[in-house]
């Protein structure tokens, strides 16, 4: 499945979300990339992530291949709209 | 002696001999044969293990030392040893004959080159990350431990974290490096535990030889290279009056904020979130002058709800249950728009639609905000300030309207104090001049010197061409001070400040003077403006105050504040 997530907290993705959204990530089986500006990165990898340089505006890609995508997909969505509990 | 400048990072003076942080060389073979491939991947995944054991323990060590924000970055870095993606790169490396020690560093720098790319200064912070990692599992694969012992003034090219958290800061009075700035680790780290840092010199770091004595001066960002005598006996005095000015300010944190002659002045802190309620305790304060409640508002897309707000005023009440918690409702518009309400950009924001003013136009959110703070009210001592008031109507409408808000709280049966106190901040001249008549409907006054000195003098501070005039000893700004005073005194109500110049200890004898019972300020600053209260006589500070109000220019009243401070301790 495929699914656009637009990052809204301030930070954008640094150290603290780029974490909480890669062990988020790894607790699925699922493989998962995203993609942002023609560049692409395991979802799992904080380095990829953060390598990225997404930030607060940003639109990322995610493809999640796997038994429970649609589970990984919910869960990635939430993080994000939630904004990674950040105030 | 000859000088070196670079950035202040880091306050204090070390005096010390120089020593180099020796940068470890290490000799490894970079190519292995391909038969060896499966033996290198397991010294790898055994390295990785070792480091992350280490990194715990720095996690642990470091939590200890210098607290958990400071721990976090070792926290960072046990995630991004086992990072799939590094791991991916390493084992590429090992696949193509690379042994572990080449792999990890090649891959460590190819990853630290891709995060220094990045156009942002946090994320080329990140690359300095990645190569501590590296540098730490290219050491364990070669049997080396993390012990080092460094004294003196240490000099470096830059300190990675984990160099940093594995010194002993018994040992080593001042730290000197080639790269970084303020925000990098080491500058955060060197003011965590109080060593004083200058960083950024460039090339000047090779012309320091091991043995140089330095005057590392964290103040102004300056290294001294062996300086003379008297420059040193100079310095050594002002390391000895700032120890003894340390000492005195932190013996301070627990005594009463009474003059000599047993007034108490209350002091208390300006906050923007309630985890800064933790800063305010810590600090020695009485409570909380003025509680910014913007940040529940600005940068949302939506209001926030009830309970939300709820929450939090909750969390700064309860937080200290028995002191005064000053609320000031929002204070939004000119240049601090709200997302959710739009509005047209202003020709003149300062001036504009702000404040009481958008909260009277949007009463639905400003009801909400006045709702949550009623029903708060019951953890703790809370006031509520109403800020920018101009006239009478303004502070009538806004009270009917909590009026109204306590009202539909009775009828749904939701608890809240009947006896919460309402005050406005002083900020806007209009207010200042009818003191006596807004005295009659409030139960407080609090002076806000930012804006009332930008009103008054009609000055923008945020422009430079003006600066002249943004200043709070104008004499204008101090009489005005002074009415707003007299006026709460003659009706028995109490006045305070919430602006910087609470926090300047320069003025603190002409506030007390001039009748303020209270003063609002940043933590850092409570201590020495507490010292300063107990040095003062009240009778005394009347006279100053109404010999100070007499004066023409704010450098007379400077100068007539700095010779009043000359007899004081600090």
């Amino acid at each position: 499945m495929e699914l656009n997530l637009q990052i809204k907290n301030q930070a954008g993705l640094h150290a603290r979300p780029a974490a909480m959204f890669a062990q988020k990530a790894s607790s699925f089986k699922s493989n998962i990339l995203i993609f942002k500006d023609g560049k692409n990165g395991n979802a799992k990898s904080i380095i990829s992530i953060m390598g990225l340089g997404v930030k607060k505006g940003d639109t990322l890609l995610v493809k999640i291949d796997g038994p429970d995508a649609a589970e990984a997909g919910a869960a990635l969505k939430k993080l994000v709209d939630d904004k990674f509990g950040e105030e | 002696m000859w000088k070196i400048k670079g950035i202040a990072a880091s306050a204090g003076i070390a005096i010390g001999e120089i020593t180099h942080m020796q940068e470890a060389v290490h000799d490894f073979c970079r190519l292995v044969d391909a038969s060896q491939t499966p033996a290198e991947k397991e010294r790898f995944y055994a390295a990785q293990q070792a480091a992350e054991k280490e990194l715990e323990i720095l996690q642990e060590r470091t939590a200890a030392n210098m607290g958990e924000q400071q721990a976090e970055v070792f926290a960072a870095h046990k995630l991004m040893v086992t990072d799939p993606s590094f791991v991916e790169v390493v084992l590429n490396h090992i696949d193509n004959q690379a042994s572990a020690e080449a792999a990890v560093e090649d891959a460590a720098n190819e990853i630290a080159a891709m995060f220094a790319g990045l156009d942002s200064e946090y994320m080329q912070e990140r690359a300095a990350d990645i190569k501590d990692i590296g540098k730490r599992l290219v050491r364990i694969l070669l049997g080396g431990t993390a012990e080092v012992n460094y004294t003196g003034i240490l000099a470096a090219q830059d300190l990675l974290p984990s160099d940093t958290a594995a010194l002993d800061l018994n040992c080593v009075s001042g730290f000197i490096t080639a790269l970084g700035g303020k925000t990098s680790h080491s500058s955060i780290l060197a003011r965590a535990a109080g060593i004083p840092a200058v960083v950024g010199i460039g090339s000047a770091l090779e012309k320091l030889n091991n043995g140089d004595t330095v005057i590392v001066d964290g103040h102004v960002g300056e290294v001294l290279v062996n300086p003379e005598e008297d420059i040193l006996d100079d310095y050594r005095l002002r390391i000895k009056k700032e120890q003894e000015r340390a000492a005195l300010l932190a013996s301070v944190g627990h005594l009463p904020s009474e003059t000599l002659d047993g007034h108490h002045i209350e002091l208390a802190c300006n906050i923007g979130t309630p985890g800064d309620m933790e800063k305010v305790i810590a600090a020695g304060a009485e409570g909380v002058g003025l509680f910014r409640t913007e940040f529940l508002f600005l940068d949302k897309t939506s209001v926030p709800t009830e309970e939300e707000q709820v929450e939090s005023y909750k969390a700064v009440l309860a937080a200290m249950p028995d002191k005064k918690i000053v609320i000031r409702t929002l204070d939004a518009g000119g240049d601090k728009q709200l997302p959710f309400i739009g509005g047209l950009p202003e020709a003149n924001p300062a001036l504009g639609l702000r404040a009481i003013r958008l909260c009277m136009v949007y009463q639905d959110v400003f009801k909400t905000q006045l709702r949550a703070l009623l029903r708060a009210s019951v953890a703790g001592n809370l006031h509520i300030m109403f800020p920018m008031i101009a006239t009478v109507d303004e502070l009538l409408s806004a009270k009917a309207l909590l009026q109204e808000a306590a009202e539909e709280l009775t009828k749904e049966g939701i608890p809240y104090k009947s006896d919460v106190a309402v005050g406005i901040m002083v900020e806007v001249p209009a207010a200042a001049a009818i003191a006596d008549i807004l005295a009659e409907e409030v139960d407080f006054f609090s002076i806000g010197t930012n804006d009332l000195v930008q009103y008054t003098m009609a000055a923008d501070r945020m422009n430079e061409h003006v600066a002249y005039l943004s200043d709070y000893f104008q004499p204008p700004v101090v009489r005005l001070i002074g009415n707003v005073a007299k006026a709460a005194q003659k009706a028995g109500k109490w006045v305070g400040m919430c602006g910087e110049m609470a926090g300047d200890p320069l003025a603190t004898p002409l506030l007390v003077g001039l009748g303020l019972t209270e003063l609002s300020m940043n933590g850092r600053a409570v201590p020495v403006v507490k010292h300063r209260i107990r040095q003062l006589d009240v009778k005394q500070t009347q006279k100053w105050a109404d010999d100070i109000l007499s004066l023409r220019t704010a450098s007379d009243i400077k100068k007539r504040l700095e010779e009043i401070a000359l007899q004081f301790e600090i």
